[in-house]
């Protein structure tokens, strides 16, 4: 399926979680969010966690906290 | 320090009681006025800790108006040993919800996680209402046809309508959990099957959809149909910290493991809605526990599940490789695959003891990844292999199914792979393999490879696949000496 990570297209296996989606991303940015310094969340800004599960199309942005 | 310890203490309890009776102060209850609080939980995923706060929090919100309901909107099984491996599966959760007194559960796709049998009792020896509006049962379902909707009426007559629905994936038609736990299911797409019950604003003051879509999916539901009130979501594990309409739809989800507790408060004006408001509790902040429920979850923790016996083995297995390759001929048996992989940084022991408890399985595997199948050609394979073999530089993968042989030259440049299958005879080219390998892998960039299929969750972990593995238990302990992978040093030319 295809997910949206800072506007980047990331094709997945179908059934990824948050996790998944920012490693294929950049393993450091999942790093980042692990230790908390920087924030996945939905394109209105609501915060997600790791392991949320995502479905086709699903747009996530990653910012500083 | 002291003193900053003692502040920080004080301002949680503050802020705690501010986020708690703050809604009260603007909710105060008129004349011809109905006040109404819905407290819920998604995605706890048998995280049980926290639910003493949550039931202290009820308690005491009951004990000023009597109008306060506990919903929960699915994902309540799936990720704790705990409550995964109890007898019966998720016992706990159950028990403590009826304790609490849950009001409405909304069928996540995790509630399938433990078998139809397990949800069946689920759904038939509780107190709370299941519910679910695009499942269909046929003759061959084990669990009982959910409804799809509930009603609650509050003391002073107003209804209150709960419509539940769960998430369906669009190529399968089914939700996330394994086909084989779905037999005589049949699903629904949510939306299309939501727009059929919009006659509920008829006969309630209050239409929720109490549903496990994830928060994109509860939007376009919001802007698609025109009776809901409040959308009651799951599944994207979002936290919404201030629950906004869309479209008029108010829609809260509260993140994931009972971290939070979703609050709602309704207020109704001669049976009209003249308010409705959000807000997460953030349960890290809460002091107040059950003590009844903090005992109970105190005794489910300290349980002896954990150090249940799985199975006995002929002899004790000694060797990271050795435990590797039984975790990937697990992953291959249980999900029924050609070949099965698995680094060794994710195997964390190098011995099992004769009597296998379920303890020692989430030592082994401790990371709680999923297994995941991809549909690989050999030159995939290979690719993946590379990959690995050329970033670390040794050989990091357990293989089951086949073996494979990797030459390489110096500054491990890879030069070429052999693959044979268990026959020892050279991999069909013209083929693709069911190749199952744990999520870790099949996200990181370490173990990069190509491919053509995207791929696809197994809903099952890795631990949860070997406990089941060693369960069924037969010929387990089968060639797991049997070197399975290899290396050649190509020598460099002499010049």
């Amino acid at each position: 399926m295809e997910i949206w990570v800072n506007n980047q297209k990331i094709d997945i296996f179908r059934g990824a979680r948050v996790k998944n989606a920012l490693q294929k991303y950049s393993e450091e940015e999942y790093r980042a969010v692990l230790s908390g310094s920087k924030q996945a969340a939905d394109p209105d800004g609501h915060p997600l966690e790791l392991d949320g599960e995502l479905v086709q199309g699903d747009k996530i942005t990653i910012d500083r906290r | 320090m002291r003193i900053r310890g003692k502040l920080s203490c004080f301002t949680l309890l503050f802020i705690s009681l501010l986020m708690f009776l703050g809604p009260l102060s603007c909710y105060t209850q008129h004349p011809g006025q109905t006040r109404i609080t819905i407290f819920h939980i998604n995605d706890m995923h048998a995280k049980i800790d926290n639910l003493a706060k949550v039931a202290w929090l009820i308690k005491e919100e009951k004990k000023k108006n009597p109008n306060t309901f506990f919903v929960s909107a699915g994902d309540n099984f799936s990720g704790n040993p705990v409550v995964d491996q109890y007898e019966p599966k998720g016992e706990p959760v159950r028990w403590l919800y009826s304790a609490i007194g849950l009001d409405v559960l909304a069928l996540g796709n995790h509630e399938f996680d433990y078998g139809q049998e397990s949800l069946k009792r689920f759904m038939t020896d509780t107190p709370f209402r299941v519910i679910c509006a695009n499942l269909e049962t046929s003759a061959q379902a084990v669990i009982p046809q959910p409804a799809p909707y509930t009603i609650i009426e509050t003391a002073d007559k107003v209804k209150l309508a709960f419509l539940g629905l769960v998430q369906v994936e669009p190529d399968t038609g089914q939700p996330g959990t394994h086909p084989a736990r779905l037999g005589g299911l049949t699903f629904h797409d949510p939306l299309q099957i939501a727009a059929k019950y919009s006659s509920l604003r008829d006969q309630c003051q209050v239409v929720i959809a109490l549903t496990h879509l994830g928060y994109e999916t509860d939007r376009k539901l919001a802007g698609k149909t025109g009776f809901l009130d409040i959308i009651i979501g799951g599944h994207t594990h979002t936290v919404i910290k201030n629950p906004a309409p869309v479209n008029g739809v108010l829609i809260a989800q509260a993140g994931s493991q009972a971290r939070y507790l979703g609050r709602i408060d309704i207020t109704l004006t001669d049976g009209k809605i003249t308010g409705k408001r959000g807000l997460l509790i953030d349960l890290s902040t809460i002091a107040g526990e059950d003590a009844d429920i903090k005992k109970k979850i105190a005794a489910f923790n300290d349980n002896p599940y954990l150090e249940k016996k799985v199975a006995t083995l002929a002899q004790p297995l000694k060797g990271q490789a050795i435990i590797g390759h039984l975790v990937v001929d697990a992953m291959r048996s249980v999900h029924r695959l050609d070949i099965a992989l698995h680094n060794q940084g994710g195997i964390r022991a190098d011995r099992l003891a004769k009597e296998v408890k379920l303890k020692a399985i989430y030592t082994i595997l401790p990371f709680g990844d999923y297994a995941v199948q991809f549909n690989l050609s050999p030159e995939e394979i290979r690719s993946l292999l590379q990959n690995t073999f050329e970033r670390m530089g040794r050989l990091d993968l357990y293989v089951s199914g086949i073996t494979y042989t990797i030459s390489y030259a110096a500054g491990s440049k890879v030069t070429g792979i052999e693959l044979r299958d268990l026959s020892g005879r050279p991999l069909d080219e013209s083929r693709t393999f069911r190749v199952g390998m744990n999520d870790y892998m099949a996200s990181s960039d370490t173990y990069a490879f190509t491919h053509k299929d995207p791929g696809k969750s197994l809903d099952a972990t890795v631990a949860a696949t070997l406990v089941q593995y060693l369960q069924v238990g037969q010929d387990v302990m089968r060639d797991l000496d049997r070197p399975r992978m290899q290396t050649r040093l190509v020598p460099g030319k002499k010049k």
